[in-house]
C-alpha cells in the first residue's frame, strides 16, 4: 500500500467519525434545549469561575443560576466574539499554560441556551459549585508588602496607569521563589507590571508626586529580576519557581509596580499587596530575558499599517520558557517567529487582534528548544488611522515611541534558559549591547520632548558609558551639569565620563568642581587621584586617594588606586597591604581575580602599567 | 427584498400599531425596527417641531406616549424608591425634555457612565431637561438602588421598572440606554449615551460622538436631532426578567 493510499484511508476514517459525532450532537439538541445545571454550569465553573466569582477579579460573579441567567445574552455575545474567556494568542502558537479556548460546540451551546430562554434545568444535574477564596492562591506568603497608603482612583475618565514604589523590608539577601499580586480592588485593577529597582531612582520619582505612587516612566534601573517575568493579569498567577531557579532579592531593593486601572464610575480606593515566597536555596540556573523591539517608532497620522521588525541570532542553544508581547493601543498584529538553522520555523506567538488590556505572559507547556544560530524575529503592525477605535488620539497625530499610553511601544520579551552559565555569559554579552543600543534610541526620543529632565540625561549617559560611547555619555552628563550646576554628582558624572573618553584635563576640572561643592565626595577624590596618577603627579594623587579611603573605607576602587600609587612610589609593602584590604571587602569574583593578579605583581615588585 | 420603506408605508404601519396618529411631524421619528421588523435599512429622520405645540398644552399633567397604544401610554405608573406610584413622564411646567436613562446596579458599563450622566445633568437640568433613572432589574432591592445612587453620585429621580412596562414603551434594550422625550410625547432619541463602547470588549479612549448630549443640545436649540437612534452597548435588559 502506498503512503498516499494509507493517508486517504485514514482521512476517510476520520471524516466518518466526525460525521457520527455531529449526528449524535444533533440528536442531543433535538432532545431538548440546554439547561444551566446540566450544560452551561460545567463550562462556567471550569472556564469563567476563576475570575467571575464573588469578590473575584471580574466585575461580576456567574457562579449561580441567577447570576448567569441575567447575563445570558451578554454571555452568548462575548463568547461568540471570543472576547471571553480572554485569550489573545492564536491557536497556531503555543501550546501555552492556560491556553484553553472554548470549543465551537461550547460556544454554540451557550448561544442555544441563551436564545431558548436560559432555562435552569434539573437541580440534580448541577455539578458541585467550586469554591474560590479571595486570598493567596500560592499559600500564605513569607512577606507581604504594599504601598504605604491606598490610592484613590477618580470616578470617570479613561484608563489610569500609576506606578507605586514599594520598599522591601529585608536586611539580608533572600531567594525568591514566587510573587503573588492581590489587586486589593479587583473591580478597577486591570493588570500589574512589577519590576525591581536596586537604585533610589524610582523612589525619587515617587517622592516627587504628593499622592501615593506616580504617573510617568518606569525608570531604566527598574528591571525584571535576573531574567524572570513579574506581573499579574486577572486569572493568571505565575506558579512558584522550581528549586534552583529562585532569584535573588537584595536588601534596599524596591518593587516598582505599575498598575493599570479602569475607573468604575465612582471614586475607588486601591490598595494592592504583594505576597513574597522565599526559598532557602540560591539559584543554580538563571534565565535570560531577551527583548526584541524598536524604539525608533515614528507613525504618520492616518497610517493604517505601520510595521516594525527586529531580530536576533542566538549565539548558543536555548530553551524558550515564556514570551510576553508588549504594545499600546494602536498595535494590531503581533508576531514572533524563530527560524532554525535548517530553515524550519516555529511560531513563538501570534496575535491577530492585539488588545493592550490583556497583557498576558505566555508560558509554554513545554519549553521550546532552539539551537545556536536560530534567528528570533518579531513583526508588529500598528493602525494610526481615525477608523481604529482603539486610537487614543483623534484626530490622529504623529506617534513616537514612549511609555505613556498615548505613545506607542512594540516589544517582545522572550525568557530563555541556556545550558550552563558559560553559555549564559555568551548570550548576555552578545545580547546586551543590542538592547542597550535600542534603549538609547528611546531615550533620545523622550529627551526631545522632555529636554530638561536631569534623570533622563543621567540614565541615557549611563547606558552610553556601558556601550563604550563615552563622548555621547559626556554630552548628556554635561547637559545634566548645566541643568543642575549646584549638584556635585552632575560634575562628578561629567568628569568621570570625560576621563573615560580620554579628555583628562576637562575631566579633572569637573572633578575639582564636584569637590568644591562637596569636599567630602570620596569617589570624586578617588577618580581625581586616579587621573593625577596617570599624569605622573603621584604625590597629589596620593593625597586625594588617601582622602577617598578615609572618607569611604569600604571603597574597593580607592584601596586599589591607593595600592597603585604606593607601587608607583616603590612602596610595595604598602601596595600589598592595600590590595589585601580590598580583598577583605568582599569584591565580586571578577574583581577579586583582578586584585589577586595585582597582589602577585606587587609582591614581585612589579609596578602597575602606566 | 425590502430595503427601504416608503414614508407612506411607514405611516400606515404606525397607525396600525399605535391606534392613534400623531401630527405629521412626529410620524417618521417614531418609526422603529420593533414596529417594522422587516425593515433593516429604515432610516429615521427626526424632525423637531413639538415644543411649540406642547407649550400650548402645558396644563396636561401626563404626556401621551408615542410608540405604543394610548392605553399603555397613559397607564404606566412606576414606583419611586419610597413606594409611591408615579407617571414616569410627569413633569413640571416649563420642562423641555424628559430623559429616561435605564441603568442597573452591577452592570460595569452602566456604572462607568455615572460621571458622564452627572455631567449631562449638570449641563442640562437647569435648562428645563428633566432626568430620571430607570432601574429595570427586579432583583435589585430598593436599598441596593439607594446605595448605588449615593456611591455613584447620580442626580435625578430613580424609578423601578420591575415588570419592564417602561422598557417596552421606550424599547430600551440594555443598560445604560437613554430615551429622550419631547413634551409632545415624541420619542426624539433613544440609544447610547456616547460611542465610547464599540462592543463589550472594545472601548475607545474617548467618545467620538456624544449622541445624548447632541440630541439634547439640538432640542434646546430648536434644531433637528442629528441622529434619532444609536445602538447602545451594555447589559441586556431582557435577561433581567427571565
Amino acid at each position: 500500500m502506498t503512503v498516499e493510499g494509507r493517508t486517504r484511508l485514514a482521512l476517510q476514517a476520520i471524516s466518518w467519525v466526525v460525521l457520527t459525532s455531529a449526528a449524535s450532537a444533533c440528536v442531543t439538541s433535538a432532545q431538548g434545549v440546554p439547561t444551566f445545571n446540566k450544560d452551561v454550569a460545567p463550562i462556567v465553573f471550569a472556564r469563567c469561575g476563576a475570575c467571575h466569582h464573588p469578590g473575584g477579579p471580574a466585575p461580576f460573579s456567574l457562579l449561580t443560576y441567577g447570576e448567569s441567567r441575567r447575563r445570558a445574552t451578554l454571555m452568548a455575545q462575548v463568547t461568540k466574539s471570543r472576547f471571553m474567556p480572554p485569550w489573545k494568542a492564536s491557536p497556531g502558537s503555543g501550546p501555552f499554560v492556560g491556553q484553553n479556548p472554548l470549543t465551537a460546540d461550547e460556544i454554540d451551546l451557550i448561544q442555544r441556551w441563551s436564545s431558548s430562554g436560559a432555562p435552569e434545568g434539573d437541580p440534580h444535574d448541577l455539578p458541585r459549585v467550586p469554591q474560590f477564596r479571595e486570598t493567596w492562591q500560592l499559600g500564605t506568603p513569607d512577606l507581604i508588602v504594599g504601598p504605604s497608603q491606598p490610592f484613590t482612583l477618580q470616578a470617570g475618565g479613561t484608563d489610569v496607569f500609576r506606578i507605586f514604589v514599594i520598599p522591601v523590608p529585608t536586611s539580608t539577601a533572600r531567594f525568591v521563589r514566587g510573587l503573588e499580586f492581590l489587586p486589593g480592588n479587583p473591580k478597577v485593577v486591570h493588570h500589574a507590571n512589577i519590576r525591581l529597582d536596586r537604585t533610589d531612582t524610582s523612589r525619587r520619582y515617587d517622592d516627587a508626586d504628593p499622592a501615593p505612587g506616580y504617573e510617568g516612566l518606569i525608570a531604566h534601573s527598574a528591571t525584571y529580576p535576573d531574567g524572570h517575568f513579574l506581573g499579574w493579569t486577572p486569572g493568571q498567577i505565575a506558579p512558584l519557581l522550581p528549586k534552583g531557579m529562585a532569584w535573588r532579592l537584595d536588601p534596599g531593593t524596591d518593587f516598582v509596580v505599575e498598575i493599570h486601572m479602569q475607573p468604575s464610575g465612582k471614586p475607588e480606593t486601591v490598595a494592592p499587596s504583594i505576597g513574597i515566597y522565599f526559598g532557602s536555596d540560591p539559584p543554580e540556573r538563571t534565565p535570560v530575558m531577551l527583548r526584541l523591539g524598536r524604539q525608533s517608532i515614528d507613525i504618520a497620522p492616518g497610517d493604517p499599517s505601520y510595521t516594525i521588525t527586529d531580530s536576533f541570532v542566538l549565539p548558543v542553544d536555548v530553551e524558550v520558557q515564556a514570551v510576553q508581547p508588549h504594545a499600546h493601543q494602536r498595535a494590531i498584529t503581533i508576531s514572533g517567529v524563530a527560524t532554525l538553522p535548517d530553515g524550519t520555523t516555529r511560531t513563538l506567538i501570534e496575535i491577530g487582534e492585539w488588545d493592550f488590556r490583556w497583557q498576558h505572559v505566555y508560558r509554554y507547556v513545554a519549553p521550546v528548544t532552539l539551537p545556536k544560530d536560530t534567528t528570533l524575529a518579531m513583526r508588529y503592525t500598528f493602525d494610526n488611522s481615525a477608523t481604529n477605535p482603539r486610537n487614543p488620539v483623534l484626530p490622529p497625530r504623529r506617534v513616537f515611541w514612549g511609555q505613556r499610553s498615548a505613545d506607542e511601544m512594540g516589544d517582545l520579551w522572550i525568557q530563555v534558559l541556556t545550558r550552563d552559565s558559560s553559555d549564559r555569559r555568551t548570550l548576555v554579552d552578545r545580547f546586551r549591547p543590542k538592547v542597550l543600543a535600542e534603549d538609547v534610541i528611546g531615550y533620545e526620543r523622550v529627551i526631545q520632548s522632555d529636554p530638561n529632565s536631569v534623570a533622563l540625561h543621567d540614565d541615557v549617559a549611563q547606558i552610553y558609558l556601558e556601550l563604550g560611547r563615552a563622548d555621547e555619555a559626556a554630552t548628556h552628563f554635561a547637559t545634566s551639569a548645566k541643568l543642575k550646576p549646584e549638584s556635585a554628582a552632575t560634575h562628578f558624572n561629567l568628569g568621570t565620563s570625560l576621563a573615560v573618553s580620554g579628555r583628562v584635563d576637562e575631566a579633572m576640572t569637573e572633578l575639582r568642581r564636584a569637590l568644591t561643592i562637596q569636599p567630602d565626595y570620596a569617589r570624586a577624590h578617588n577618580n581625581l587621584g586616579g587621573l593625577l596618577l596617570q599624569r605622573g603627579r603621584t604625590n597629589e594623587a596620593l593625597d586625594h586617594i588617601r582622602e577617598a579611603v578615609r572618607l569611604e573605607p569600604a571603597n574597593i576602587e580607592a584601596h586599589t588606586n591607593l595600592a597603585a600609587t604606593h607601587a608607583v612610589l616603590g612602596q610595595f609593602n604598602l601596595a600589598v597591604e592595600a590590595i589585601e584590604t580590598a580583598l577583605r571587602l568582599n569584591p565580586t569574583e571578577s574583581v577579586a581575580s583582578l586584585l589577586r593578579l595585582r597582589l602577585d605583581a606587587y609582591r614581585r615588585g612589579v609596578p602597575p602599567a602606566p | 427584498m425590502l430595503r427601504y420603506i416608503s414614508a407612506a408605508l411607514l405611516a400606515a404601519a404606525l397607525v396600525d400599531c399605535m391606534g392613534h396618529v400623531w401630527s405629521g411631524h412626529s410620524v417618521v421619528a417614531t418609526a422603529d425596527t420593533r414596529a417594522n421588523p422587516g425593515a433593516p435599512g429604515a432610516r429615521f429622520v427626526a424632525r423637531w417641531g413639538g415644543s411649540q405645540r406642547a407649550a400650548r398644552s402645558r396644563n396636561h399633567w401626563y404626556i401621551p406616549l408615542v410608540g405604543t397604544t394610548a392605553h399603555a401610554a397613559n397607564g404606566v405608573r412606576l414606583q419611586t424608591l419610597d413606594g409611591v406610584l408615579i407617571d414616569p413622564f410627569q413633569r413640571p411646567s416649563g420642562t423641555k425634555a424628559v430623559v429616561l436613562t435605564f441603568v442597573s446596579v452591577d452592570c460595569p458599563i452602566s456604572n462607568r457612565y455615572a460621571p458622564e450622566l452627572r455631567r449631562l445633568y449638570d449641563r442640562f437640568a437647569s435648562q428645563g431637561v428633566l432626568f430620571r433613572l430607570i432601574y429595570p432589574n427586579p432583583a435589585e432591592s430598593t436599598d441596593a438602588i439607594r446605595r448605588h445612587l449615593k456611591e455613584y453620585g447620580y442626580r435625578g429621580q430613580a424609578l423601578r421598572d420591575p415588570r419592564h412596562e417602561l422598557v417596552k414603551i421606550a424599547n430600551a434594550t440594555v443598560t445604560p440606554e437613554a430615551a429622550v422625550y419631547a413634551t409632545s410625547g415624541e420619542l426624539v432619541y433613544r440609544g447610547r449615551i456616547d460611542d465610547r463602547y464599540v462592543n463589550p470588549g472594545l472601548q475607545r479612549a474617548q467618545p467620538t460622538r456624544r449622541d445624548l448630549e447632541d440630541a439634547l443640545s439640538a432640542m434646546l436649540d430648536g434644531k433637528p436631532v442629528p441622529r434619532a437612534r444609536a445602538p447602545a452597548v451594555g447589559c441586556f435588559i431582557s435577561d433581567f426578567l427571565r
